[in-house]
């Protein structure tokens, strides 16, 4: 009987294993690959590490740093194990030994996200070859040596579009545009410096791909400016679709969870426990975040709360809620006589103004002015203790 | 000149100007980059090498030292004919990689096969 599974080893999982270990959890940390690392060993570029190790690290080496460091610890790791089952206390998973049935007070679920797909934008046109997820291709370049093809075109601008124009470029490969959908890139600002103007590659805004030609082989994709009408037909043998990522649900249909509209992660509670009992989650299976070392962060506290809850710390929720100009909140519900952390994510660009949470009788519990709020950067605030017990909170953007 | 800071993810929007005043910085380095930038923008360069003998077929390499923007291409054509041997650890310096004058680090472990 483990006190802790960890399913999924890269960036949460591995924090998450570390930061159990030093909590005294009895844990397992079962990863389907034959390495620990998960997505950081095909992310090459420098970046990360920045909060978590205050040094600009490369992907593989920021996965290098805590692997050899759960090398020191009591936690148990099993790669090359793929999850079959899970319910409450209860995981089913194989391995070349055969399958297991694992018993557990708490199971953390660190799976990660997946790319959105051609079919979820309801791409138009035909389905040559040369189409790839950006994800894919990154795996490709970096894992593998090999190109996708010689003229690329990227539709969508988040970090990984932008990342995987940059990589392209550098492999040889002509890079025409990147086109985003819409008025203004969800990629972080540094990226678009870093990858694309660094590169003179063209930033398409408000732009959409409204078909694709080519039989058997990509031809090019038809360009259409959104706010003019115009039409432009751009010839390439690559597509790189790069248009969102998604926290890594479908594998879990059986659990049944509540899931947040918002995040299309599961509705957590203060200890980041899912709707299912003992079943919590964290990193980008939780909710998609900006960078690896906010996963890592939010690892710690999920770690923080299955501790709790362990331990059977009564916990009473209140509700947070989105109001106005802020589009997501996690966790879903605070615990009462607690200090916070909250992660959330406002709805537009804006400067100067101030966010706050109150209660529902409208006293503030928490005030902050901020110089830039933008959509594609998620901001934390720690929360103080509310020690009156109120029914619900809601955090929100004032001027 | 106007430019995103992109020494970390806060992504400050810095401005200098003809006297070399920097605005729009919340931290110290942010002032040294854009001076840099106005005159001779760096970048640390990242890419990956083909590996023999090794439980993979790529490891990942980065300069030690940023680099001149304006060099990354010329540089690549060197690196990228080369091919390592494992086994291959987090750190490990190579000197003048290709005959490309730069040295680079290892940034994943590749083991012998």
């Amino acid at each position: 009987m483990y006190d802790l599974v960890i399913i999924g080893g890269g960036p949460a999982g591995l924090t998450a294993a570390l930061e159990a270990n030093k909590n005294n959890l009895k844990t397992l940390l079962i990863e389907r690959d034959h390495r620990l690392g998960g997505i950081l060993h095909q992310c090459i570029h420098n970046g990360f590490g920045i909060k978590e190790f205050e040094e600009e690290l490369t992907g593989p080496e920021y996965a290098h740093r805590l692997i050899e460091e759960l090398k020191n610890t009591d936690v148990e790791v099993w790669t090359g194990t793929l999850m079959r089952s899970v319910r409450t206390g209860y995981i089913e998973c194989v391995n070349t030994d055969g399958i297991h049935e694992i018993k557990a007070k708490a199971i953390l679920m660190c799976l990660g996200c997946r790319e959105r797909t051609a079919g979820e934008i309801a791409m138009l046109g035909e389905r040559p070859s040369g189409v790839f997820m950006a994800g894919a291709v990154q795996k490709m370049i970096n894992l593998e040596g090999i190109l996708p093809g010689k003229r690329a075109i990227i539709y969508g601008s988040g970090d990984i579009g932008l990342i995987m124009a940059r990589r392209l470029v550098l492999s040889g490969v002509q890079v025409d545009a990147v086109i985003e959908i819409a008025k203004s890139s969800p990629g972080l600002p540094r990226n678009i410096q870093q990858c694309l103007v660094d590169y003179n590659i063209p930033l398409l805004l408000h732009h959409g791909i409204t078909n694709i030609l080519g039989q058997g082989e990509l031809a090019g994709v038809e360009v259409k400016n959104l706010t003019t009408g115009e039409i432009v037909n751009y010839p390439c043998d690559t597509l790189l679709l790069s248009v969102g990522l998604k926290p890594l649900t479908e594998h879990l249909s059986e659990l049944n969870l509540d899931i947040n509209l918002r995040s299309k992660g599961p509705v957590v509670d203060s200890n980041y426990m899912s709707s299912v009992d003992g079943i919590f989650f964290c990193g980008n299976n939780l909710h998609v975040h900006d960078i690896a070392d906010e996963v890592s962060e939010e690892a710690r506290l999920a770690i923080k709360g299955i501790t709790s809850w362990i331990k059977n710390t009564p916990s009473t929720e209140t509700p947070l809620l989105e109001g106005d100009g802020i589009s997501l909140v996690i966790p879903n519900s605070l615990g009462l006589s607690t200090s916070s952390s909250v992660y959330f994510r406002v709805t537009s660009f804006s400067r100067g103004k101030t966010v706050l949470v109150k209660d529902e009788k409208n006293r503030v519990i928490f005030k902050r002015r901020y110089p830039v709020l933008r959509p594609s950067q998620g901001e934390r605030v720690e929360l103080p203790q509310f020690l009156d017990p109120v029914n619900s909170l809601i955090m929100e953007v004032i001027d | 000149m106007k430019l995103i800071c992109t020494l970390c993810p806060q992504g400050c929007e810095l401005k200098i100007d003809q006297l070399d005043q920097v605005q729009g910085n919340r931290c110290p380095r942010g002032a040294a980059y854009a001076l840099e930038e106005k005159t001779a923008p760096k970048r640390t360069l990242t890419t990956t090498l083909a590996v023999v003998h090794g439980d993979s077929k790529r490891v990942s390499i980065k300069s030690q030292v940023p680099i001149l923007l304006k060099e990354q291409e010329h540089i690549l054509k060197y690196i990228h004919k080369v091919c390592l041997t494992a086994p291959l650890h987090v750190g490990d310096l190579i000197y003048d990689l290709g005959g490309s004058q730069v040295n680079f680090l290892i940034t994943s472990e590749v083991d012998k096969l």
